[in-house]
């Protein structure tokens, strides 16, 4: 035995492996690598590749691709808010809104409601271009 | 017969024959080493298996200028660390083979196999003890027999932390032995050794 904690366990580098670990190791790195090789060059091979998969991935992302077009170009038009404020001021320009006193109300967008002190109720709604105006009032008789 | 710098480039350029060879030359050093950090036979199994696949992957990336040993055992006792680490996380650490001919070939000597059965119980139980780069360092350095400086390579860090590591482990494994295990080291003998005098 050594007298000495180095040469003590430096005893420990003769220490064989069993020669069963030793060949276990070999025989998984076999299979490994017969397994990896054969993922996918083995399918190719045999015809055994999954191409309907491939397709379906394929379609997937350019379905994603088309979809996303229109939405970037939604995402960089022109502010709605913006739109709505400046299409809000030619209309009063247009019609003599000191008859009806707007009140600040929640906005949600694209949609403007217009309170007035009397019955008549104004719903202004805008898509895009394309703009609604709705008076609701009571004592209009169509 | 190829020397082992044929080999690598062999290996490297896809013949499988040159690979098993490498294997071959070194699978009984790593699985060693990787059960000297791990503590563990069957985890240094599963770290020899990854250490193979990465050579088998990546070899046409090693660089054949920087000595393919210092890159086999630097691979090895990362793995090893990563398997200490995540096996520690789980709180699943797996206690070591009782018997000494576990770990022994069938032609090892009666004798032999006895002390180097209590030999390996011993240090498998007082290395728990250390951190994972002490153990290393201890590992490459006394039972591998790597120079310093080679361990310090293989580490990736400088000489000095080396023998930082290698002091705190031998403090440990020396208390561990004079309290668990006296009679592995005579008394009197805890003085410093030569390959302690070069690393202190």
């Amino acid at each position: 035995m050594s007298d000495d904690l180095s040469k003590l366990f430096s005893q420990l580098r003769d220490q064989p492996i069993p020669q069963d670990r030793l060949d276990e190791l070999t025989a998984r790195l076999d299979l490994q690598i017969a397994e990896e090789a054969g993922d996918v060059g083995m399918r190719f091979a045999s015809g055994r590749f999954r191409w309907h998969r491939v397709a379906s991935i394929a379609a997937s992302l350019l379905l994603a691709a088309l979809i996303s077009i229109p939405l970037s170009t939604y995402e960089t038009a022109e502010p709605i808010a913006m739109h709505r404020f400046e299409r809000t001021e030619s209309f009063e320009a247009l019609v003599p809104m000191g008859a009806v006193e707007a009140m600040a109300l929640p906005e949600v967008s694209g949609i403007e409601f217009i309170s007035s002190p009397g019955d008549a109720q104004t719903l202004d709604i805008e898509i895009g271009d394309a703009r609604v105006l709705m008076i609701f009032d009571e004592s209009i008789d169509l | 017969m190829r020397d082992e710098q044929q080999l690598i480039r062999d290996a490297s350029a896809g013949d499988r024959a040159a690979f098993d060879e490498l294997v071959r030359t070194k699978r009984e050093r790593v699985i060693r080493t990787a059960f000297q950090v791990t503590g563990d036979l069957d985890d240094a199994m599963d770290v020899a298996q990854g250490v193979f696949m990465k050579l088998w992957r990546g070899l046409d990336r090693y660089d054949t200028s920087r000595r393919f040993d210092t890159w086999l055992y630097r691979v090895t006792v990362n793995a090893a660390i990563d398997m200490i680490r995540s096996r520690g996380a789980k709180g699943t650490l797996q206690p070591l083979p009782d018997e000494p001919g576990d770990l022994l070939a069938e032609e090892s000597g009666a004798e032999a196999r006895l002390d180097l059965g209590a030999l390996q119980r011993a240090f498998s139980h007082l290395a728990g003890q250390l951190a994972p780069k002490q153990r290393t360092a201890f590992v490459l350095r006394e039972i591998e027999g790597l120079e310093t400086s080679e361990v310090a390579r293989v580490m990736n860090v400088t000489e000095s932390t080396v023998r930082n590591h290698l002091f705190q482990a031998r403090k440990t494994l020396r208390a561990g032995i004079e309290k668990h295990y006296p009679g592995l080291v005579p008394s009197g003998s805890s003085g410093l050794s030569d390959r302690e005098r070069d690393d202190s």
